[in-house]
């Protein structure tokens, strides 16, 4: 029995070793940070966020619940407080039977029939939990979820400033005369910063990003003009291509932060332009 | 605030007058999309943007005017503003390249045989555009942009009226004030559902017409005239449809928006404009 289980334990050890080893073919994926907290329910086949933030305040905050088979729905929202609101405020129904919706990033190869749409509204500070309850067409009650609010302040990024002047303040983005300039971001509550990259257009229009220190000086890019090919084809006779010019007013950097939200636990990427004058 | 990752084109159209507050939310509130079909070309003729306001999402302007051509080898340029206090320029044209080859033969008299010529020729053609505004200062402006044809010539002239907002000093409108505050103060959404609706305007505009609008079952904001300093009421609820034989919308906001739109005349050139903001109620059914 114990060399049983001992050789049972190596072949374990063995196995992990060579799965480690060629964990960018296996499930690479599973390596990577979560960007959001979408999860499938096994049950009912519906996806929801197991957790989300919203800004105190902020009647925009709201997020999608995607529904499996024909006739699902979200048949109620209870807030475990008063100090916050939700509501269901929008139904997406695909009426084809071979008609159905797909989100790649949250749910792989899942299909969905329809979606909807929760909207809340916090009047205070605080951690709270929603329940929703989802049924079938027939008015069944296929599940019953919990999702945990966290209402407070939301910005990633609590300050980002070029060359003293404010990034984060300018909606949309910071115009300024200034070429070369000192970059400081600090990260907002709950949130940490992984890293920050800065990068102009290149000719093809994607974007040529380098990493930069926080608190360095950086150089904007002067790029105005480029072409994104949108489809193209070639044969020995012909060839044809489409897509967009694009030459803007002022040329754009675009200052993207990597950030850690410490409350969701999720990792993702935060833009900030500045254009230069 | 939750981050949105499915990217619904749901860009929000409220905008707000910031009276001595420093920055309003930007939008670019459209006016009428019209069509010349004589020309082939549709255009929206009147945009509104918020004063230095500068977007990614607007190559750098403040908000943009899309233009449709519909007659092939058509192209928009020749992009004017009446001021220099208005950037105006085409900032986004879609286009299309295509090459053939062509094998022809021809008889060569010294070599007495067929000799293959190669030609290539090459057609490039341009659609749409997005003609993109940056205002430095508040103000009426006129923009014209031209539709070339394939030969160069110009097919015909087009004006688009661009008008500012959040600079008060100089805008249009001086100042909304519902139920006696400014209407700012209403933000994002009153619980107050009737009150006095005030509008003032600068110095050299005159107010045409306050008209107040509430979405019917389909969705469309349906308008009617309101009287100026006289009480209105807002949409309690917004329930609305959008039916196709694919797939069903159906809306019920947590905040329905009444729209205001004012229609207003510069006293000097004589050109009216509009301006659309909105105010929100609450309704938790």
């Amino acid at each position: 029995m114990k060399i049983a289980r001992r050789i049972a334990t190596a072949l374990l050890m063995l196995t992990v070793a060579v799965t480690a080893l060629h964990a960018d073919t296996i499930d690479a994926e599973a390596a990577a940070p979560k960007s959001h907290t979408y999860v499938l329910d096994k049950k009912s086949g519906a996806g929801y966020p197991t957790a989300v933030r919203v800004g105190v305040g902020v009647t925009h905050s709201d997020f999608e619940v995607y529904l499996k088979d024909k006739g699902d729905y979200v048949a109620k929202v209870t807030s475990s407080s008063s100090d916050l609101i939700a509501k269901v405020t929008r139904t997406y129904k695909i009426k084809k039977d071979n008609g159905s919706i797909g989100i790649s990033d949250y749910f792989g190869d899942a299909q969905f029939k329809g979606t909807s749409e929760i909207t809340c509204y916090a009047y205070k500070e605080g951690t709270y939990t929603l329940t929703l309850t989802i049924n079938n067409a027939k008015k069944k009650q296929i599940a019953k979820k919990k999702i945990k609010v966290y209402a407070g302040a939301t910005e990633e990024l609590s300050k980002m400033t070029y060359a003293g002047k404010s990034v984060t303040e300018a909606y949309g983005g910071l115009l300024t005369s200034k070429a070369k300039g000192k970059l400081v971001v600090k990260a907002g509550k709950d949130f940490t910063i992984k890293k920050i990259q800065v990068g102009g257009y290149k000719a093809d229009g994607t974007i040529d990003y380098k990493t930069v220190k926080n608190g360095s000086t950086i150089t904007l890019s002067t790029v105005k003009a480029y072409q994104k090919k949108d489809y193209s084809y070639q044969s020995d006779y012909s060839s044809y291509e489409s897509g967009v010019a694009y030459d803007y007013i002022y040329p754009a950097t675009h200052i993207k932060v990597t950030v850690y939200d410490k409350k969701l636990k999720t990792t993702y990427d935060v833009t900030k332009f500045i254009f230069k004058q | 605030m939750l981050r949105k990752m499915w990217k619904l084109n749901t860009i929000v159209c409220s905008a707000l007058l910031a009276l001595g507050v420093a920055a309003a939310i930007p939008a670019t509130a459209k006016a009428d999309y019209v069509t010349d079909e004589v020309n082939g070309v549709s255009y929206y003729d009147e945009e509104s943007v918020s004063v230095k306001y500068c977007s990614n999402y607007y190559q750098g302007g403040g908000g943009y005017a899309y233009v449709s051509l519909s007659n092939s080898g058509d192209r928009v340029g020749n992009v004017k503003s009446s001021s220099k206090n208005l950037l105006a320029k085409k900032t986004y044209e879609r286009y299309s390249i295509s090459t053939n080859k062509n094998l022809d033969y021809t008889w060569d008299e010294t070599k007495q045989e067929y000799v293959e010529n190669e030609t290539t020729t090459t057609t490039t053609t341009y659609g749409s555009a997005y003609i993109s505004f940056f205002a430095k200062k508040a103000g009426s402006y006129k923009v014209t942009f031209d539709v070339i044809k394939e030969d160069g010539n110009v097919r015909c002239t087009k004006t688009i009226k661009v008008t500012t907002y959040g600079d008060s000093g100089n805008s249009p409108v001086k100042s909304i004030k519902y139920d006696g505050k400014d209407i700012y103060t209403y933000y994002p959404f009153t619980t107050k559902t009737s009150g006095k609706l005030a509008v003032k305007m600068s110095k050299n505009y005159k107010l045409v017409k306050i008209e107040i609008g509430k979405r019917n079952k389909k969705g469309e904001y349906v308008y009617k005239k309101a009287a100026n300093n006289k009480k209105i009421s807002l949409a309690k609820s917004a329930k609305y449809t959008y039916d196709t034989d694919y797939s069903e919308w159906v809306y019920n906001p947590l905040f329905p928006s009444t729209s205001i739109r004012i229609t207003f005349q510069n006293k000097k050139t004589k050109e009216t404009g509009t301006y659309t903001t909105s105010l929100a109620t609450i309704n938790k059914k």
